[in-house]
C-alpha cells in the first residue's frame, strides 16, 4: 500500500495543527467539544478555508476553493449536521450532482430509483428506505443512513465520518463499522470522528487526539487504552479545577415537574430540585434536554405540571418565568444570549427594563450602577460598561450573559452548557460562582455535555434518555461510568 | 473632544449625509445663485419636513427589521379623506383629523397584526395593504380628483413664522420627540433589541410581538399625519400623490445610516437623508434634468447608501 | 436549542395538514373557475375564447415565471417592474417596420433583460445585499431609464410585429404555443442539474453549499433568467397593447408574486413549479374577469388582488406555523 500523508498547519481554532493519515487505515479523531476536530475536518472537506498551512494527498498539494473541489478530488464527507435537501427525494439526494446519470441534461426518474435500490442492497442497508420518499419525511436515523449511503456511493478516496452514528441503533453502528473496515481494506483512508470510545476501539487502527486546537498525540489502537486517551483529551487538570462541594442542599423543594410532556420530545419528565442544590442534567444530545429547559423558561408550552415552592404555576412566556424568579442562561450566547452590536450595559439591562423604567424612560443612573456592580462581582474584564459586547473574549461574553440573568434576581437558575467555548480560567470562576449561588440558597439546574463537570460540580445528576429521566444519581451512584451507562439506556451500578 | 470624535466615528454615515447635503447645497448655490436664496431655502426646508415626517414611520419599522410599503396609499387616503370630508373648509377639522389619524393607525395595526402574529413577511403584508388601499380608494372615488385642502391646513403647511416655515418648526418638535423616544425610552431599547435579534429579545423577556405591532401602529399614525400636511403643502389631493414617497422614505432611512436589516440607525440620520434627497430633488430643474433622472438618481443614492452601511457593519464584525 | 424560536411564540394548533393534498388546490381552483365562467358565459368552449384569454394573460405568465425562479431561491424580484417598463418602452420606440429590425431589436431586448437581471444577482452576491433592497434599487433605475426613453404612454409599434405575436396559425394562438412550449421545457428540465441546484439552494443554502453547488453563480443565473422573462413580458405587452408605457411594469410586481404563491410557490424558497405559477396567473385573470362580469368596476381590482394575496400568504404562513409546532414535538 502506498504511504499517504496529509499535514495541516493552522491558527485560531486550529493552532499549527498536524494530522497524518495513511492509506488502508481507519484513523480515529478524538477530542472534546471545541478541540478543533470539526474545524480540521471542514477544512479538509472544503467547507472552510484554512488561514495558513497546507494539505497534501498522495504527495500532491491540494487547493480547495470549496466543497465541489474536495468532492471532485475524491474526499467524501458524512457531516455531523447532515447535508441533505429535505424537499428532494432520497434518490435525488443520493445522486445529486452526479454526471454519470444525466443524459441531455435530464435525469430519468426510474433509473434513479432503481439505482438507489441497488445501492441499498449492495451495501446491505438494514432498513427499508423508500427511494421515492422525500427526505423531509424521514426520521433522523433514516436521514443519517441516507447521508452515509450518499457519500459511500461516490467511492471516495478519503472517507470522513463526522459523528456519523449519533442517531443510529446498535445494529446500524455495527453495519457502519464493518463498512468502514471494508473501505480501509480496499486501500482508502477512513477518518472516523466520534465521542463514543467503544466504537473507536473497535474500528480504528490509529487514533489522533486533539485538544485546544492542536494535535496532542497519535497512538496505535492496540498500544493504548481508554484511560490514556481520555487523559490526553482532557489534558493535565488544573489543580483545584473543580470547586470543593460543600453541603448546600436544603430540604425544601424549589422546583418540581410532574409528567411534563411535549410530543415525542418530552415523555413524562418528573424531577425535584431543592433549594441550595445544583442538579445536573446529563445525557446524549437530542434526548429532550433542550425542550425541558425551554419549557421551564416559557419558550415552549409543555403539558403537565410545574410547581415552584410547592405552588402550581403556569409558564407561558419568558417574562412570566422571570417573574417567578426563574432565569435561563441559554446554550448559544451568540444567537440567544447577547446582541453583539450593543454594549455590555444595553445587553445586561434588557431583561430588567421594566424595573429600570421611570415614566417610560430608562433610569440610566440606576442602570449603570447595577451593571458596574455586577461587572465587579463577576470580574468581567472590561473598562467600561459601554464597551460593545463583540469586543470581549468568549469567556467574558459568557460572564456577561450570566450577569445579565443574575440581574433579574432569580431564585432558580437554568444553566445550559454554560462552559462551552470558554477558557479554562473562566471555567473555574464559573464553577465557583455556581457553587456560591447554591450556598446562598438558590436552586440550579445544570446541563453540561462534559461528564466531568456533572460529577464534580453537581450535587445530584439526572440523566435523560428518550425524553424521560432515565436515572437519578447522587452520592455513591454519581460516577462517570453511571452517567454514560444511563445515557445509552443501560442500568446503572 | 474625544467624545465628539468617537461620536463621528460611530455615526460616520449620518455625519457624511449632513455634510453632503450642505456641500451639494453650497456648491450649487455658487453656480446658481437663485438656488441658495432665502426663498428657495424655505422651499427646501418645507419639502424636507414633509418627507422627514413621512419617513419617521418607516424609520421605526425598519429598525425592527421590517418595512412599510403601504405608506404611499396611506398618505393618499389620508389626504383625500381630508379634502373630501372637509370640502375645503375649516369647520369640523377637529373631528375630521382625529378620525383620519385613527383610521391610518388602524391600518398600521392591521399591518402589525399580520406581520407579528401571523408571521406574514412585511414586504407582502404592507405591499398587499398598499394595493388594498389603492383599490379601495379608486373604487370609492371612481378616479375623480380629490379636491382642495382646507385653508387652515394649507396655512400651516405653507405658512411661516418670520423667515422659518411653520411646518419646519413642527418637524423640529417631531424630531425632538422621536429622538428622545428612540434614545432614552424603554420602548426604544426594546425596539433596537428586536431589530438586532428577535431571539435574544425573546430570551430576555421582551414581548417581541407587541413591540413590533406598536412600531407599525406608529407608522400608520405618522403617515396619516404626514398625509394631512402633504395635502396642505400641495394645496390639494389627487390619486397617486403618495407613490413617489415609497422610494423616498426607504432611501431617506437608508441614507441616514440605518441598516435595512434592522437594529441600527436613528431618526437623526433619516433627517439627514430627507435633507439630501430634497436638495437633490431641487437640483434636477437647475440642471434641466428630466423627471426620469430623478428615479435613476434615487436608485444610485440608495446603492451608495447600502455600500456605505455595509462597510460600517462589516467593520463592526 | 433550536434557532427557529418563532415557532415557539405561536399558539399550539393540533390538526395536521397533509402536504400532498395542498398541491392539488391550484388545479382544483382553476377547474372551478372555468366551470363558473362557463356557466355565466357559455361562449368559452371555443379556441377563440381561449386565444383571447391566453393573449391577455401571457404578459403576466412570463413575468410570473421569472418571479417564480427568484422565489425558489428564497429571494424576490421587484425590478421586473422596471424591466418590463423599459423593454416595453424601448420596443415601442426603437422598432422599425422591417423584419431585421423587429427580430434584431427583439433579440437585443431579451439579451438586455438577462443582463439587467444579472446585475441584480451581482449586487446581491458581491455587495451581500438583501434581494429586496437590491431589486428596489434596480427597479428605480430601470424605471427611470424607461421614463427617459419614453416620457409618456405612446410609441409606434410596427403592425407586422403585433400581428405576428397575436397570430392564430391554424387557429391556434401564438400565445398558447408559447405557453405550451414553456410547460414542455419545464417538465423536461425539472430534474436537470440546474433546476435541482436552484431548489436545493432555496431549500437549504448550507446543505447546497456542502454539496458543492456554486451558490453565487446560481443566484446570478436565476436573477438573469428573471430579467430575461421580464423582458419577454415587456416585449409581448408591446404587441398586445400596441404601444409603450414607462410605468407598464409597476402593476406586475405584486401580481407576479401573488400568482406564484397561488400556484404553490413558497416565499421561503425551495418549493414551487412553473406549471403551478402559470395556473396561478390564469386564476387571477379569471377572477378579475368574473369581477368585471359581476359589474364590479375595475377600479376595485387592486383591492381584491391585495386582499387575495394577503389571505393566501396568511393561510400558507399559518400552515407553516402548525408544521413547525409538529416538528418541535418530534
Amino acid at each position: 500500500m502506498e504511504k499517504v500523508s496529509k499535514s495541516f498547519d493552522d491558527v485560531k481554532a486550529l493552532v499549527d495543527a498536524d494530522f497524518i493519515a495513511n492509506c488502508g487505515e481507519v484513523h480515529a479523531l478524538l477530542g472534546e467539544n471545541g478541540a478543533g476536530k470539526s474545524t480540521l475536518i471542514k477544512i479538509l472537506s472544503g467547507a472552510i478555508k484554512a488561514d495558513s498551512g497546507n494539505i497534501t494527498l498522495s504527495g500532491k498539494h491540494l487547493f480547495l476553493r470549496g466543497p465541489s473541489d474536495a468532492i471532485r478530488l475524491g474526499i467524501g464527507t458524512v457531516y455531523q449536521e447532515l447535508s441533505l435537501i429535505p424537499v428532494l427525494t432520497v434518490a435525488d439526494n443520493i445522486f445529486f450532482g452526479q454526471d454519470s446519470i444525466t443524459r441531455f441534461g435530464r435525469v430519468s426518474i426510474h433509473t434513479l430509483y432503481d439505482h438507489a435500490q441497488e445501492l441499498f442492497e449492495r451495501y446491505g442497508l438494514l432498513e427499508d428506505i423508500d427511494p421515492k420518499a422525500t427526505v423531509g419525511e424521514l426520521s433522523l436515523r433514516q436521514r443519517q443512513l441516507v447521508e452515509i449511503i450518499k457519500v459511500i456511493a461516490r467511492n471516495p478516496q478519503v472517507l470522513i465520518l463526522d459523528e456519523a452514528t449519533s442517531a443510529l441503533t446498535e445494529d446500524d453502528v455495527n453495519w457502519l463499522l464493518k463498512l468502514a473496515r471494508q473501505f480501509a481494506d480496499k486501500g482508502k483512508i477512513v477518518i472516523y470522528i466520534s465521542h463514543r470510545m467503544g466504537e473507536v476501539k473497535e474500528v480504528a487502527d490509529r487514533v489522533t487526539v486533539f485538544r485546544n486546537g492542536s494535535n496532542v498525540g497519535v497512538r496505535s489502537i492496540n498500544e493504548t487504552n481508554s484511560d490514556e486517551l481520555v487523559s490526553l483529551m482532557l489534558g493535565k487538570q488544573v489543580s483545584g479545577y473543580f470547586p470543593v462541594k460543600h453541603a448546600t442542599v436544603q430540604n425544601k423543594i424549589a422546583l418540581q415537574t410532574r409528567q411534563l410532556c411535549l410530543g415525542h420530545a418530552l415523555q413524562g419528565v418528573n424531577f425535584e430540585l431543592r433549594w441550595g442544590e445544583v442538579l445536573g442534567v446529563g445525557g446524549l444530545a437530542g434526548q429532550g434536554e433542550v425542550p425541558l429547559f425551554l419549557s421551564l423558561f416559557g419558550i415552549y408550552r409543555a403539558d403537565g405540571d410545574i410547581f415552584i415552592d410547592g405552588k402550581l404555576v403556569k409558564i407561558n412566556k419568558p417574562s412570566e418565568s422571570l417573574r417567578y424568579g426563574i432565569a435561563l442562561v441559554p446554550e448559544d450566547r451568540n444567537t440567544q444570549g447577547l446582541i453583539s452590536r450593543l454594549s455590555i450595559r444595553e445587553n445586561m439591562s434588557l431583561p430588567i427594563l421594566k424595573r429600570l423604567t421611570r415614566y417610560l424612560f430608562v433610569n440610566r443612573r440606576e442602570e449603570r450602577r447595577l451593571v458596574v456592580n455586577v461587572m465587579k462581582n463577576l470580574r468581567i474584564k472590561a473598562d467600561r460598561p459601554d464597551i460593545l459586547v463583540m469586543n470581549l473574549s468568549g469567556g467574558n461574553q459568557q460572564k456577561v450573559v450570566i450577569a445579565k440573568l443574575l440581574l433579574t434576581e432569580p431564585k432558580i437558575l437554568l444553566m445550559f452548557d454554560i462552559t462551552r467555548g470558554v477558557d479554562v480560567g473562566t471555567k473555574v470562576e464559573i464553577f465557583n460562582l455556581v457553587r456560591g449561588l447554591a450556598a446562598k440558597g438558590n436552586a440550579i439546574l445544570y446541563y453540561s455535555t462534559t461528564i466531568d463537570e456533572l460529577v464534580n460540580v453537581c450535587d445530584s445528576v439526572v440523566v435523560m434518555h428518550d425524553g424521560r429521566i432515565e436515572a437519578e444519581l447522587n452520592g455513591p451512584t454519581l460516577t462517570k461510568e453511571n452517567i454514560i451507562r444511563a445515557s445509552v439506556g443501560e442500568k446503572v451500578k | 473632544m474625544r467624545n465628539i470624535i468617537l461620536f463621528i466615528k460611530r455615526n460616520r454615515v449620518i455625519v457624511l449625509s449632513y455634510a453632503s447635503a450642505l456641500l451639494i447645497f453650497g456648491v450649487v448655490s455658487i453656480f446658481r445663485p437663485g438656488f441658495g436664496s432665502i426663498s428657495h431655502l424655505r422651499v427646501i426646508l418645507m419639502d424636507a419636513a414633509v418627507l422627514g415626517m413621512i419617513a419617521l414611520g418607516q424609520t421605526f419599522v425598519i429598525i425592527t427589521s421590517g418595512i412599510d410599503l403601504s405608506i404611499p396609499w396611506m398618505l393618499t387616503s389620508s389626504a383625500i379623506f381630508l379634502t373630501r370630508m372637509s370640502a375645503g373648509g375649516n369647520s369640523n377639522l377637529f373631528i375630521i383629523i382625529p378620525i383620519i389619524l385613527l383610521g391610518t393607525t388602524t391600518i398600521g395595526l392591521i399591518n402589525g397584526l399580520g406581520i407579528s402574529y401571523l408571521k406574514i413577511p412585511p414586504i407582502i403584508m404592507t405591499l398587499g395593504m398598499n394595493s388594498i388601499l389603492m383599490g379601495g380608494l379608486l373604487g370609492i372615488t371612481r378616479g375623480s380628483p380629490g379636491g382642495a385642502a382646507p385653508s387652515a391646513i394649507e396655512h400651516t403647511a405653507v405658512g411661516t413664522v418670520g423667515p422659518i416655515p411653520v411646518i419646519f418648526l413642527v418637524w423640529i418638535v417631531i424630531i425632538a420627540i422621536a429622538t428622545i423616544v428612540l434614545t432614552y425610552s424603554t420602548f426604544g431599547r426594546r425596539l433596537y433589541a428586536i431589530g438586532n435579534s428577535e431571539t435574544v429579545a425573546l430570551f430576555s423577556g421582551v414581548n417581541v410581538r407587541l413591540v413590533k405591532l406598536i412600531a407599525y401602529c406608529i407608522s400608520g399614525f405618522t403617515t396619516g399625519l404626514s398625509g394631512i400636511f402633504l395635502a396642505g403643502r400641495i394645496g390639494q389631493s389627487y390619486l397617486g400623490m403618495g407613490d413617489p414617497f415609497l422610494f423616498q422614505s426607504v432611501i431617506a432611512v437608508a441614507v441616514g445610516g440605518a441598516s435595512i436589516l434592522g437594529g441600527s440607525g436613528h431618526y437623526i440620520g433619516t433627517v439627514a437623508g430627507a435633507l439630501i434627497l430634497t436638495v437633490l430633488n431641487g437640483l434636477l430643474p437647475v440642471f434641466k434634468m428630466p423627471t426620469s433622472a430623478q428615479q435613476i438618481v434615487y436608485g444610485v443614492v440608495l446603492l451608495a447608501a447600502i455600500m456605505m452601511t455595509r462597510n460600517q457593519s462589516l467593520e463592526r464584525g | 436549542m433550536t434557532s427557529d424560536i418563532n415557532k415557539a411564540s405561536s399558539r399550539q394548533v393540533t390538526n395536521r395538514i397533509d402536504v400532498k393534498w395542498v398541491n392539488l388546490i391550484p388545479y382544483l381552483t382553476l377547474f372551478l373557475l372555468i366551470i363558473v365562467t362557463g356557466i355565466l358565459q357559455p361562449k368559452i368552449f371555443s379556441l377563440n375564447w381561449l386565444g383571447i384569454k391566453t393573449d391577455a394573460v401571457l404578459t403576466l405568465v412570463l413575468a410570473t415565471i421569472g418571479q417564480t425562479l427568484v422565489l425558489l431561491i428564497g429571494g424576490i424580484d421587484l425590478s421586473l417592474g422596471g424591466v418590463i417598463s423599459l423593454t416595453n418602452s424601448l420596443a415601442a420606440t426603437k422598432m422599425a417596420d422591417n423584419l431585421p429590425s423587429m427580430v434584431g431589436i427583439s433579440i437585443a431586448i431579451l439579451a438586455m433583460g438577462a443582463f439587467l437581471g444579472a446585475i441584480n444577482g451581482i449586487i446581491i452576491v458581491k455587495l451581500r445585499t438583501q434581494p429586496f433592497i437590491a431589486t428596489l434599487i434596480t427597479w428605480s433605475i430601470y424605471g427611470g431609464i424607461a421614463l427617459w426613453v419614453l416620457p409618456t404612454d405612446g410609441g409606434n409599434v410596427p403592425q407586422r410585429f403585433i400581428s405576428s405575436l397575436l397570430a392564430r396559425p391554424a387557429g391556434i394562438p401564438v400565445s398558447l404555443i408559447i405557453i405550451a412550449v414553456i410547460v414542455a421545457l419545464w417538465l423536461y428540465l425539472r430534474r436537470s442539474p440546474f433546476v435541482s441546484s436552484v431548489i436545493a439552494l432555496g431549500s437549504n443554502e448550507r446543505s447546497a453549499y456542502l454539496l458543492g453547488i456554486n451558490i453565487n453563480l446560481v443566484k446570478i443565473q436565476v436573477y438573469a433568467l428573471s430579467g430575461f422573462f421580464a423582458a419577454s413580458a415587456g416585449l409581448y405587452r408591446t404587441a398586445l397593447v400596441s404601444s409603450g408605457s414607462p410605468t407598464a411594469g409597476n402593476g406586475f410586481i405584486l401580481i407576479s408574486v401573488a400568482a406564484a404563491v397561488i400556484g404553490g410557490t413558497s416565499l421561503a424558497g425551495g418549493k414551487g413549479s412553473i406549471v403551478g405559477s402559470i395556473i396561478g396567473a390564469f386564476i387571477l385573470k379569471l377572477i378579475s374577469d368574473l369581477l368585471i362580469f359581476a359589474g364590479i368596476s375595475s377600479y376595485w381590482s387592486a383591492l381584491f388582488q391585495g386582499l387575495l394575496l394577503i389571505i393566501i400568504i396568511a393561510a400558507v404562513s399559518i400552515t407553516e406555523l402548525v408544521k413547525r409546532q409538529e416538528e418541535i414535538k418530534r
